[in-house]
């Protein structure tokens, strides 16, 4: 029943289709489209259901910069944590243009919805408990590791989500690493000039990733520099 | 100025009452003080009384304190939900009663309709721990020593005490310093600089004595700097 393997806590930068099977009833409630570029704050009113385009879920860091934590796409709910009563300092911003309906979240209440909708309500706590597991992630090894134990966990935490391919698409930018890892940019350019001298990895720009050695990779993702 | 007591609380404390209406579908057992129970891949526990510290894998393979869960909350939902062993394990804090169910029985459409209070019950706990795990990332990656102590006392403490309310009585130094990310000789220097400029107290097993907690708030705020 898992969607997605969760033995350990294991990082994850994009979703997407986790909640395909809430479109049926998506369809039933307003459309809205947002521009690139807008932000969404959290709200107790709706659950946002996205039918196409990218959204961002992130914090404000104290130098009031962007954290990002995760990025959802095409049949993914966001802002679950708004209608379940939680205040949270995060906010959505839209990577892309994005059309998604808005569910309302006494809809998610209603006995009805328990009673004509139970695998949804399921597949909600399924992807809670996938969250959870994300921010586990975040919480334990990443804020304990060094720049280049944070920047080989992200290019893994990337090809697991392409199959680890010696070479695929990441579809995101150093800067966005940077922005995700908790680095200064400067910092992820630096690892990843290293991390290709070394030879472990080739090009890595949005439109390619190459992986060269795995292994290489496996053995810098613990790296930290707190001591025991 | 107003100084008050902080009393440590549980994380997580009468979370899923709605539970306890199915409580004798579950098995119950007993935790000594101390005594530790590793559940198994889909176990889901339910805390009837008593108080346990809850610990999980990280994918470096360290086994570290993430939780504190107090009576009438659930504890491993996550790895009862996706059936995926994250060798977590429970240590009572105290003498506890925890009653086990399997999360396969709870993973069928027909129970979801029998009994819908018991999965929203279920969401809201996990929507509440994503916002303490994201919190506690967000304080451990972005913040200083000082206000990370800060933010987390906030986090885990009360400022009242009430009658029937459940408290911790035993949290270590070194249970701080797993929930700030941070080494127990830092933590220890902290507080120390704390106390020297009049923040607080002194720290004890229950909480801390005479706390400025208006200045407590404003330096986790990052809005004074000591």
């Amino acid at each position: 029943m898992s969607i997605y393997p969760t033995s350990f806590a294991q990082l994850m930068l994009h979703l997407a289709d986790i909640n395909e099977h809430w479109a049926d009833l998506a369809e039933g409630y307003e459309r809205a489209t947002f521009p690139r570029g807008k932000v969404i704050l959290p709200t107790a009113d709706y659950l946002y259901f996205v039918h196409s385009g990218m959204v961002r879920t992130s914090f404000t860091t104290p130098d009031g910069l962007e954290w990002i934590f995760i990025y959802q796409k095409d049949g993914c709910i966001f802002n679950e944590l708004g209608v379940l009563g939680q205040h949270s300092k995060v906010f959505y911003t839209c990577q892309t243009d994005i059309v998604v309906s808005l569910i309302p979240s006494a809809v998610l209440q209603s006995l009805a919805f328990s009673r004509d909708y139970p695998h949804l309500l399921l597949n909600l706590i399924e992807t809670l408990a996938l969250k959870e597991s994300i921010c586990f992630s975040y919480m334990t090894d990443l804020a304990r590791l060094s720049a280049r134990g944070r920047v080989s966990q992200a290019l893994l935490a990337l090809a697991r989500e392409h199959g680890e391919a010696r070479v695929f698409v990441p579809d995101i930018t150093q800067a966005e690493i940077a922005s995700m890892m908790g680095l200064h940019p400067t910092s992820v350019a630096r690892v990843v000039r290293a991390l290709r001298s070394e030879g472990i990895i080739g090009a890595f720009t949005k439109k390619r990733l190459e992986i060269v050695s795995y292994d290489r990779l496996r053995e810098l993702e613990y790296e930290s520099d707190i001591p025991e | 100025m107003n100084r008050v007591t902080l009393y440590f609380r549980p994380h997580l404390c009468d979370e899923n009452e709605d539970w306890l209406s199915i409580l004798h579908k579950g098995t119950p057992f007993h935790l000594r003080e101390h005594e530790s129970f590793t559940p198994r891949d889909a176990d889901l526990l339910f805390i009837r009384t008593g108080c346990v510290r809850y610990f999980c894998n990280t994918a470096g393979y360290k086994n570290t304190l993430t939780l504190i869960v107090g009576r009438h909350s659930l504890v491993n939902i996550g790895g009862a939900v996706t059936g995926a062993n994250r060798f977590s394990r429970v240590v009572a804090t105290e003498p506890t009663e925890i009653v086990l169910f399997s999360g396969y029985a709870f993973w069928d459409v027909r129970t979801v309709q029998e009994h819908p209070s018991l999965y929203r019950s279920m969401a809201k706990t996990l929507a509440k721990t994503i916002e303490l795990y994201s919190s506690r990332a967000h304080n451990t990656c972005f913040h200083a020593c000082v206000p990370r102590i800060c933010h987390s006392l906030l986090t885990l403490c009360s400022p009242t005490y009430h009658e029937g309310e459940q408290y911790i009585t035993a949290l270590t130094q070194n249970d701080m310093a797993l929930f700030c990310g941070m080494h127990y000789v830092t933590l220890s220097n902290a507080l120390r600089l704390l106390r020297e400029k009049d923040v607080i107290g002194e720290v004890t097993a229950h909480g801390i004595e005479s706390v400025d907690y208006e200045k407590l708030v404003q330096i986790s705020q990052l809005q004074l700097q000591l």
